[in-house]
């Protein structure tokens, strides 16, 4: 048999080990507000994740910079206590809980990707802390009445309409469309409300098909694209699916009129790994840098562009102009509750109207922002806005492969 | 469009046959379940990426160096590592793997990043077409060909020289082996060395087809299980056979019942060879 | 063997009473880490089983957890049953995929074993990702617990707690019967123990099937306490992973040992994440790889013989090297 007392023994000691790992000693001298965050560091989220650390950072920078957030006359300093989710919901939402239970944050930023951010809001709601999160679209994260979740990518269901919208401005318009998405939470809503968008506008939807999240093989895919001659391909999916699109697409020589994908165009990493291939794939996004708006933290649009080039070597896309809207929120709520108090400063989040260089935020009842989206082309290497007002016209139709 | 389906998936197993290879051999001969392998697949990748980036060498000469690398860093690792508990019961070597898979997978990821790259060369896309409907990926072509060279390099070493000869014997009976003067922890490391030369060399060539990132390891190690098993152990033509068919049921599958559909059909085509054929497709009965 | 009896009841009851009064502690992360711990324990434990005491090898055991899961979570969003009901459904629900799974699975031996639940398992998360009524790869939510945060967290605890307790309780009553020694004459030879007139189907999917009952009654407390769960989490080929180490670091074959291995496991990397950010997981597979090299026997096997140091490391390198 075992020695169960010298085991037990041992368990108590490293039970006695946890409790000691208090938290860290925050001793500092300025009224500090702290924002908390568990977002994926590692694991397969942990690239997007980069793009919302880095604007949280520079966001809370240039808080702190101007003078901090001014609370009833006060002025504090804003803080970002960081934990690594390792790109898993059980472990994002069991760190929500460390930050607000033991290093007793303000408020919470939100994860990346739709899966994480659920577990995350619910635990934001059981201890009704505010969480403000940029990186979470899927209408499933609203659906449930939680108060104290605030969402900045504008509804999935909504995401294609302006590329609907512009292709009745093509010549000659295009009639047939596939529809192909990825299976999670947030490209299931996007497709199930482009289909019903292009319905309505009385397009034909001839390709209506799913596939494996992180996906590698399109061959299947891109054939039945073919032989259905698809002339428009909407595809909701991510970065590195888009790319194994794209080059798969070539690689069968498949080339529909037009192809448009929610992730992928807008990112400095596509354009560069693909090249001219990448050439008049057109991209849909919340937000460009070809965009001006007049802004809370930089004074516009282009500023932050330059300054966020400076700083982290490459272009901004949606995801960090999100990121900052999300503290932009933060600051201008907690400054107009006059309080840190969580329930004052979320009525206050709730009645947000405030222009940020992401352009004016406004929530909607369920918490997600009211907002549209913009069609993107890469023309020249480099990401343009083209509908509905821009810097370029769309190129249309797709010049083929071989073409080029 | 059957036929392009068809030559999809006759493709696309290829590639699984060539990732799967690596796996049966260290698996046959020394009953380690390697579940590092995908991320020896991605060190292989990497090499070709940034020896093509950095030097401009191209993806295919850099399949030397990533063969060669990966056969050294494979001999080192059994050699210094996985023999101290060889012994020990076949679980304690399956989890030093996973060790050793976490261990590559974030030293890779601290070192290089998270982020997504890809090997562009000229030539990535390229293709031919018979007739209207059949376009034939060049690159993937060659990779099949590419496939099939290795396998029958394997089946030489194993079966006409003397490394494959110590091989066949420490993997049948060792101690016998050692009787006669086999060296069996050198046979081994040679063998590990030989199964991750095989990784990386699907490493090269899967950065020549996909983006890579450091992560992408745990689906290419699963994908690998199902072509061994299904193609069975102790044979060079089972990888093939089973990449093979993985691949067309995959592609086949994908068609008629929806892509999200091809993991299931995969698993449990898996589940109920293992079931009705324990031994693989070419393996007998028990 | 008097005097050992009362030691271990002693122990025990020691091990109960922290174990009980640990959720007095003021940090509801504590208490939810905790928890954590605790279903580590459980299905470190059920694995075991299988595992440890049978020797047969599951690679698929997450699909217990799984299905306890997604039970859980379809009785009570969709029936508007409550936990009570959902939680001992989970439960069966599991010990019947296992039955039903087991009796053809369980003929194969070795890795082929191994590999075939893992196919279980993947195949099975492929299906809850195509199903309407799992809500598929989006994943579902299940109705919350209507107390305060802190009444919440303390429910979680001790219902993992009583989950752990009986995962122990009845291993340790298995083994005390005749069942538990069936089970161990399969892991030493199969064959001999079908001569030795054991009926070798019947308790081998037993094994599996209790095995599965435990590990479905973790997924039902863990989808209650997460109130959202997806196919992707539940079904992980990583969560198997992590039982099988932790019950292989513990010490498996050995009543405590998986306990052990939970606990220190999750200590350790929850130690790393803290101190660091990004390198943790590096350091982690680390030692990992140390410790099996080092103590292929588990770390119990260390604590229990008082044996530390060099000698008993090098000891173990010699007699399982080449």
């Amino acid at each position: 048999m075992e020695r169960p007392c010298g085991v037990i023994l041992t368990l108590a000691a490293v039970f006695a080990m946890i409790l000691f790992f208090g938290p860290p000693d925050t001793a500092a001298a300025d009224p500090t507000i702290n924002l908390g965050c568990a977002i994926s560091f590692t694991g397969g989220q942990s690239r997007t994740g980069k793009l919302y650390r880095d604007s949280y950072d520079m966001a809370v920078e240039q808080i702190n910079k101007t003078g901090g957030v001014n609370v009833g006359g006060k002025r504090y300093q804003m803080k970002i206590i960081y934990y690594d989710d390792k790109s898993d919901p059980t472990e994002s939402s069991k760190l929500v809980e460390k930050l607000i239970s033991e290093d007793k944050v303000n408020f919470l930023l939100g994860p990346y990707s739709s899966g994480i951010t659920i577990p995350d809001s619910i635990v934001a709601q059981r201890y009704r802390v505010p969480m403000i999160e940029g990186g979470g679209a899927s209408g499933k994260i609203f659906s449930r009445g939680n108060k104290y979740i605030f969402g900045t990518l504008p509804p999935a269901g909504q995401y294609f309409k302006s590329t609907l919208d512009m292709l009745e401005t093509l010549k000659p318009a295009p009639k047939s469309v596939a529809i192909l998405y990825s299976d999670d939470k947030f490209d299931v809503s996007v497709a199930e409300g482009t289909k019903k968008l292009a319905k309505g506008m009385g397009l034909d939807v001839v390709l209506f098909e799913k596939y494996s999240e992180g996906a590698t093989d399109f061959t299947s895919l891109l054939t039945k694209i073919k032989s259905k001659n698809a002339q428009v391909v909407l595809l909701s999916g991510h970065t590195e699916e888009s790319l194994n699109f794209t080059q798969q697409a070539k690689e069968l020589n498949v080339c529909p009129k037009l192809i448009a994908m929610t992730v992928g165009p807008s990112e400095a990493d596509f354009r560069h790994s693909l090249g001219k291939d990448a050439e008049y794939i057109y991209g849909v996004a919340s937000w460009s840098t070809q965009m001006n708006f007049k802004g809370l933290l930089f004074s516009d649009t282009q500023q932050f562009v330059q300054q966020f080039k400076a700083k982290f070597d490459y272009d901004p896309d949606y995801h960090n102009a999100s990121g900052i809207a999300d503290v932009a929120v933060y600051k201008n709520a907690i400054e107009k509750a006059g309080s840190l108090d969580p329930q004052k400063v979320r009525d206050a989040i709730a009645a947000t109207d405030l222009n940020t260089i992401y352009g004016r935020v406004q929530f909607s009842p369920n918490g997600q922002i009211k907002g549209t989206s913009v069609v993107l082309q890469i023309q020249g290497g480099e990401i343009y806005q083209v509908f509905p007002t821009g810097t370029k016209t769309p190129v249309y139709p797709f010049t083929c492969w071989t073409d080029r | 469009m059957l036929l392009q389906i068809l030559i999809n998936g006759l493709l696309k197993g290829g590639l699984y046959a060539l990732m799967a290879i690596g796996m049966s051999l260290i698996w046959g001969v020394m009953d380690i379940i390697n579940i590092a392998h995908g991320s020896f697949i991605m060190l292989g990748a990497f090499v070709t990426y940034w020896l093509f980036t950095l030097l401009g060498i191209d993806p295919f000469l850099s399949l030397f160096f990533s063969v060669g690398l990966l056969f050294i860093l494979g001999y080192g690792i059994q050699r210094y590592l996985i023999n101290y508990v060889i012994r020990a019961s076949a679980f304690i070597t399956l989890i030093l793997a996973f060790g050793i898979e976490i261990f590559i997978n974030n030293l890779a990821l601290v070192a290089w990043t998270a982020d997504v790259r890809k090997v562009e060369v000229a030539y990535g896309a390229a293709n031919f077409s018979i007739g209207h409907w059949v376009t034939i990926p060049t690159v993937r072509l060659v990779a099949f060909g590419l496939v099939i060279l290795i396998s029958l390099l394997f089946f030489f070493i194993l079966n006409r020289t003397h490394l494959g000869r110590s091989i066949r014997a420490t993997s049948q009976d060792l101690d016998g082996a050692r009787l006669v003067g086999v060296d069996v922890a050198h046979t081994y490391a040679l063998t590990f060395g030989l199964g991750i030369g095989a990784a990386g060399a699907a490493g090269t060539l899967w950065a020549i087809l996909f983006p890579i990132s450091p992560m992408m390891g745990g689906i290419l190690t699963l994908r690998s299980f199902v072509v061994v098993i299904i193609g069975g152990l102790g044979s060079m033509l089972g990888p093939i056979i089973g990449g093979l068919a993985l691949g067309l049921t995959e592609s086949f599958g994908s068609n008629w019942f929806g892509s999200t559909y091809s993991d299931l059909i995969g698993f449990t085509i898996l589940v109920l060879v293992l079931i009705i054929r324990p031994k693989g497709i070419l393996g007998g009965t028990d | 063997m008097k005097t050992k009896t009362i030691k271990i009841l002693v122990g025990c009851g020691i091990g109960l009473v922290l174990a009980g009064a640990f959720p007095l502690v003021d940090n509801n992360f504590v208490i939810r880490f905790g928890t954590d711990i605790l279903m580590f324990a459980v299905l470190a434990s059920a694995w075991n089983i299988i595992g440890g005491y049978t020797g047969y090898a599951s690679f698929g055991n997450v699909v217990f957890f799984g299905i306890g899961a997604y039970t859980t979570a379809i009785l009570m969003e969709k029936g508007g049953l409550p936990f009570a009901v959902a939680y001992p459904a989970a439960g069966l629900g599991a010990a019947l995929f296992a039955v039903i799974i087991g009796l053809p699975v369980l003929r194969l031996r070795g890795h082929y074993f191994a590999i075939a639940t893992l196919g279980v398992a993947e195949a099975m998360k492929a299906l809850v990702q195509n199903l309407e009524i799992t809500e598929g790869n989006a994943g579902i939510y299940l109705p919350m617990l209507d107390l305060s945060v802190r009444h919440q967290y303390w429910f979680f605890y001790y219902m993992m707690l009583a989950t752990a307790v009986l995962t122990l309780l009845a291993t340790h009553l298995m083994l005390k019967a005749k069942f538990g020694y069936s089970l161990i004459a399969i892991r030493e030879n199969e064959q001999a123990a079908d001569s030795a007139g054991i009926n070798t189907t019947v308790a081998k999917t037993a094994a599996f099937a209790m095995s599965g009952f435990f590990t479905g009654l973790a997924g039902s407390v863990y989808a209650y306490q997460q109130a959202f769960i997806q196919p992707g989490p539940v079904f992980s080929v990583g969560m198997t992973v992590k039982m099988i180490v932790m019950a292989v670091f513990g010490g498996m074959g050995r009543l405590f040992g998986p306990l052990f291995g939970a606990v220190s496991i999750e200590v350790i990397s929850e130690f790393l994440s803290d101190y660091f950010l990004v390198a943790h997981s590096l350091f982690f597979g680390a030692l990992v790889i140390l410790a099996i090299v080092f103590t292929p026997k588990g770390v119990i096997d260390m604590v229990t013989r008082r044996r530390f140091g060099i000698a008993y490391f090098l000891q173990n390198i010699r007699e399982h090297r080449i």
